[in-house]
């Protein structure tokens, strides 16, 4: 459990660290909370020749609600988005979700933008960025904003070049009429998924489901939006059938690989089961009985 | 009666019972115990090893040439240096039925199984040599492999080893003179397939060795992660061909061993004769990686199990055929660990008749050995599973039949139905008795009946042991205690603790014996230069058999004290020990302190005629008998009827452990055990794919019961004492993990009943159950 050997460089800007990764190419790493990469080098999956840290970077850790829209330097960790009260008031699926990564540990160290790039297919936060259609920034030679929709490629592959920084993770703070849920499913505490399912809902005056955000983790080879379940509740007034209905056309997106935590079976039954219960539950947090 | 009893005064108040605080937990909780890798010495190379990537596989050729021309490497070994420099690791002692195997410390020819050593690469730190093990190259030619004993035995298997052809470890068979007659009078006969999987037992401390050895004395000392230390030093002094006084173990703060440590490895031998050849420190610390591959398994076995019974629930013989996984070697641990299995496989009942068939099966995978209760587990999961299966079968309530079948209290001494133990005393029916009306028995099944109309899955598991703990008489228990001249006390122990909390409870007897404060008692373990002799911790044997030895050497402290007291004061008669005093009771103004007595012990002038100055005094116990703890645990769970998850609701356990030394040390034991044994229930398994490889490789592949996994336990107890030791202790370590593993899968089979399924194997993981759930055609 020795990671082979590599030259380490810990810059203080965000134009130093672009420099490095820049200059050093392929064989640089990032490292920022260091929890999935630091395992993988220790394990020797990873070897990286350079490894640029992060950490002594503050201009990437931070938590805003700037007009109307909630604004995460990449390198907030997970234990700061659990215990923020900002985000507790605005985007509270963001603390049910953070709760839920990991152990305290790992929630110390671990970073949402580490999160988002390492591009676990089984992590928590792709899921949950889904739901909240947030952007993503990230600058390179150039400064671009990535939609989370489009950033996730398949396991542990993100839109983003070598040469890229994942900046900041922003969205549109939801309305007050708005239910939430990320709902987990694991073995045990700490575990990785066998599924999640995170839902962001906003109702209508009329008591009907204005928007639907629905986003499934674990259950296929990258997070994605149940699209066809979104469809199917949205603009009706939600019941028991429609939302056993949504939470099957979730199922039937899903393409999940066998392991450990279930067959593929299993766990597309568990995406209809989990999809169903997170829906219920943000209905109920909107003030909706079904 | 008992004797630690008839040599306390009336009006003495005890220490021994009392719930105190176990004396290591400070340095523990802050991070300041001594384990092996906290032990830093100038000049220490370190040690990694080249493993096996295939589960069988022939060596043809390993190159070492890249590896040694590395900067910073010391040492390279292959089997070929270490023939006939060094002997070969032990297979079986004992036994003529055991088939023993050749097992080279690092593989010769053939590995035979996943991440077995083949080489050993030393350097100067650990980075280099991790390096370095990757330049070694190894031409393998990987052989047909078998992991599932079942497997092994078929006549067209792949073998193993080379060398054993049939796949056959031991085999034991017995059959109890009325068997045929009890069997022949059933009603009707309930057949089983049990699957107690193999688990690993997974310390926090992985093993660990430091060696260490001295020209100019020509001694090797070996600091090793061990529960063991005597057994280690003379395997270690027998491997090496080595004088047992020119090696001494030191086995400081252990953080874990659960039977794991019990043996000597071949990292052990192997580091030890490199500190030796390079003269200097070695160290070597297993990763988790090596730890869940190369350490080793336990539990293992697949139990076929007939039981004849009446229609009146009356049990009346056992016809049962096991078949235990011992992983690539024969070893001690490996045999004779599952053969406990059919010996103790009555249980607590009074089962006349048993015919038993055991086959321990070569497999391609690190050996077994003893885990936590070692062979009574699985005897208790044998016969508390068949129970829920008889009661289900025949209607009648699980409580009911158990109490039908008990071993009555009259009956003791009672010899069970294998005819290879005698259970001393003891009152199941007292213990399920308490434990249901603990739990609410009679309330909780109409909660049940209630959650069931609204179509929800509540289970309630009963499991009732009886186990065997002690291990005497031919293996006697040491300790020591000194009284310093400033009336401090320290005891020395032949036991090892490491997890146990033996420092408390031991300064608790010390404490009513001499009158000292139970803080003005220090607590030595673990290095054989302190004591001539010592045994392994393991069997729940160091509260009876290593707080005897601990007793009887404080008694020769008290009797010399004594002797002295008289003396100085010049009074005859009953002499007290209280309170840091010591106080002849005819005249109690001659008081002297504790103190007092002890300086003058050292000092000759003082002393009667032909005393020895000094106050030391050891003593080595043998046991009269083994002990028998027994009790009844009951656990309730829901099911969720979607997922197939498993909640535990409510977990009760009543222990009869005999005498209790101290409460709170027992209940932590209980309650860890029981952590641990619903690991096994709920979450753990070593599993291993179809070409041999282990899948199960770290902890987030191997799942582990954590704080968030433990339940809210509620522990009663009930006493009966047992007068096979000076304590009327039975033990403690080991019941909470024999009974949790049954009476959690009752729990959960109790649940699927109320839809007409029930489980054969464990983990009871959620798709496990959803699957069993969904195979149901008649969902209520
Ligand atoms: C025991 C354990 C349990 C875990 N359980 C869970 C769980 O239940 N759910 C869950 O979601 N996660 C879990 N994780 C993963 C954890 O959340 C990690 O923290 C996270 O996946 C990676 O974040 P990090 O900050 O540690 O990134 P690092 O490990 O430092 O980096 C991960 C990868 O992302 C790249 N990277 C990091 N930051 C950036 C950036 N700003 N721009 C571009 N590239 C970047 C790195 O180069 C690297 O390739 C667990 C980890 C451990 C060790």
């Amino acid at each position: 459990m020795y990671p082979r050997k590599f030259d380490y460089y810990a810059p203080k800007t965000l134009s130093q660290a672009l420099q490095l990764i820049s200059e050093k190419g392929e064989d640089a790493k990032i490292l920022a909370g260091g929890q999935s990469l630091i395992p993988m080098m220790k394990l020797r999956l990873a070897s990286p020749a350079f490894v640029v840290d992060l950490n002594g970077i503050k201009e990437l850790s931070y938590i805003k609600s700037e007009g109307g829209t909630m604004k995460l330097g990449s390198m907030t960790r997970h234990a700061d988005i659990e215990h923020s009260s900002v985000v507790a008031s605005k985007a509270p699926i963001m603390v049910e979700a953070a709760s839920q990564i990991a152990d305290q540990q790992v929630r110390n160290l671990g970073t949402i933008g580490g999160s988002l790039c390492h591009a676990d297919p089984s992590a928590d936060w792709p899921a949950v960025v889904l739901a909240l259609d947030a952007e993503l920034e990230a600058k390179g030679t150039v400064e671009r904003v990535i939609r989370s929709k489009d950033f996730f490629k398949g396991p542990f592959e993100t839109a983003l070049s070598q040469a890229e920084i994942l900046t900041e993770v922003r969205f549109r703070i939801p309305p007050a009429k708005s239910g939430y849920s990320y709902t987990k499913f694991e073995r045990k505490a700490g575990d990785f998924a066998t599924v999640g399912v995170a839902t962001q809902l906003e109702m209508g005056e009329d008591g009907t489901v204005s928007k639907a955000r629905i986003a499934l983790t674990a259950a296929g080879p990258a997070p994605f939006r149940a699209e066809e379940a979104e469809k199917l509740i949205t603009g009706q007034r939600p019941t028991a059938e429609l939302v056993e209905k949504a939470a099957k056309a979730a199922s039937d997106a899903s393409d999940p690989a066998p392991d450990l935590r279930g067959s593929a079976e299993y766990k597309k039954d568990m995406a209809r089961v989990f999809t169903k219960r997170s829906i219920r539950s943000a209905l109920e947090r909107a003030g909706v009985s079904i | 009666m008992v004797s630690v009893v008839e040599t306390r005064r009336q009006n003495q108040e005890l220490t021994v019972g009392k719930p105190l605080k176990r004396a290591e937990d400070p340095r523990f909780v802050v991070g300041a115990a001594r384990f092996v890798d906290d032990i830093k010495l100038q000049g220490t190379l370190y040690a990694t090893f080249v493993r096996s990537p295939y589960p069988h596989a022939r060596i043809k050729s390993i190159d070492v040439s890249k590896a040694l021309k590395s900067s910073g490497v010391y040492l390279v070994l292959t089997a070929r240096d270490l023939a006939g420099k060094i002997g070969e690791m032990p297979t079986v002692e004992g036994d003529k039925r055991a088939k023993p195997t050749r097992r080279h410390v690092l593989a010769f020819e053939e590995s035979r199984y996943e991440g077995e050593a083949v080489a050993m690469v030393v350097a100067e730190d650990m980075y280099v040599a991790a390096d370095a093990a990757e330049l070694v190259e190894v031409e393998w030619e990987p052989l047909p492999s078998v992991t599932d004993p079942e497997k092994a035995l078929n006549d067209q298997s792949p073998v193993a080893g080379l060398d054993r052809p049939d796949n056959v470890a031991y085999r034991y068979t017995f059959e109890t003179p009325g068997f045929k007659d009890a069997f022949s009078a059933a009603d009707t006969v309930i057949e089983a397939r049990l699957v107690n999987q193999r688990v690993a037992p997974s310390p926090m401390e992985t093993r660990s060795v430091l060696a260490v050895y001295e020209p100019g004395i020509d001694l090797l000392t070996v600091y090793i992660s061990h529960q063991d230390p005597f057994a280690a030093r003379d395997a270690i002094a027998s491997i090496l061909g080595r004088p047992k006084p020119s090696v001494r173990i030191i086995s400081p703060d252990v953080g874990g061993a659960f039977g794991s440590k019990i043996s000597i490895y071949p990292e052990d031998a192997a580091v030890s004769y490199a500190a030796v050849l390079l003269r200097r420190p070695v160290k070597w610390i297993e990763s988790r990686r090596e730890n869940l591959m190369t350490t080793t398994h336990g539990r293992g076995q697949i139990q076929l199990v007939k039981a004849a019974v009446k229609k009146d629930g009356r049990v009346l013989a056992l016809d049962i055929r096991i078949i235990a996984d011992s992983g690539a070697y024969t070893t001690d641990g490996s045999v004779y660990t599952p053969k406990i299995t059919p010996e103790m496989a009555s249980g607590n009942y009074d089962i006349r008749g048993i015919k038993a068939e055991l086959v321990c099966a070569l497999t391609n995978k690190v050996p077994q050995d003893a885990y936590r209760g070692a062979g009574r587990p699985e005897a208790t999961f044998l016969i508390e599973r068949m129970m829920n299966l008889i009661a289900r079968e025949l209607k009648i309530d699980p409580v009911e039949l158990r109490l039908k079948n008990f071993v009555r209290k009259d009956m003791f001494p009672y010899k069970n139905a294998s005819g290879r133990f005698t259970y001393d005393i003891g009152d199941y029916e007292g213990g399920l008795k308490k434990a249901t009306k603990v739990v609410s028995y009679d309330r909780l099944r109409e909660d049940q009946a209630r959650a069931l109309s609204q179509g929800r899955l509540i289970g309630v598991g009963v499991a009732s042991y009886v186990e065997v703990c002690g291990f005497g008489p031919n293996y006697p228990q040491t300790a020591s205690v000194t009284v310093t001249e400033d009336g401090k006390v320290i005891i020395n122990s032949g036991t090892h603790p490491h997890g146990q909390g033996h420092h408390t409870p031991f300064a608790q007897v010390v404490s009513d014996e001499l009158g000292v404060d139970v803080s003005d008692v220090y607590f030595n373990h673990g290095d054989t230069s302190s004591l001539p002799y010592g045994t392994v911790t393991a069997g729940s044997r160091s509260g009876p058999v290593g707080g005897s030895a601990v007793l009887l050497a404080a008694r020769k402290i008290r009797k010399k004290m004594e002797t002295v007291a008289r003396k100085l004061l010049g009074v005859d008669g009953e002499i007290q020990f209280r309170d840091g005093k010591i106080i002849p009771l005819m005249s109690p103004e001659k008081t002297m302190t504790f103190r007092e007595v002890a300086e003058a012990c050292y000092n000759p002038s003082k002393l009667p005629q032909d005393m020895e100055p000094t106050l030391y005094e050891y003593a080595a116990y043998a046991p009269a008998a083994n002990t028998f703890p027994a009790g009844t645990h009951v656990a309730v769970v829901e099911v969720d009827r979607e997922t197939g998850s498993v909640r535990l609701l409510k977990y009760v356990a009543v222990d009869d452990i005999g005498r209790v030394l101290n409460p709170l040390v027992a209940e932590g034991q209980v309650h860890g055990g029981v952590v641990q044994g619903l690991g096994q229930a709920l979450l753990e398994a070593v599993s291993y794919g179809q070409d041999g490889q282990l899948l199960t490789s770290t902890l987030s592949e191997y799942l582990l019961p954590t704080a968030c996994e433990a339940p809210q336990m509620i522990w009663e107890r009930t006493e009966t004492y047992t007068a096979s030791n000076l304590l009327g202790v039975k033990g403690v370590g080991e019941t909470g993990a024999i009974a949790s593993t049954p009476a959690v899968a009752n729990a959960v089979e109790d649940a699927l009943f109320l839809i007409g399924k029930h489980a054969e194997s464990m983990p009871l993981t959620p798709e496990y159950t959803w699957s069993i759930l969904k195979a149901d055609p008649h969902h209520h």
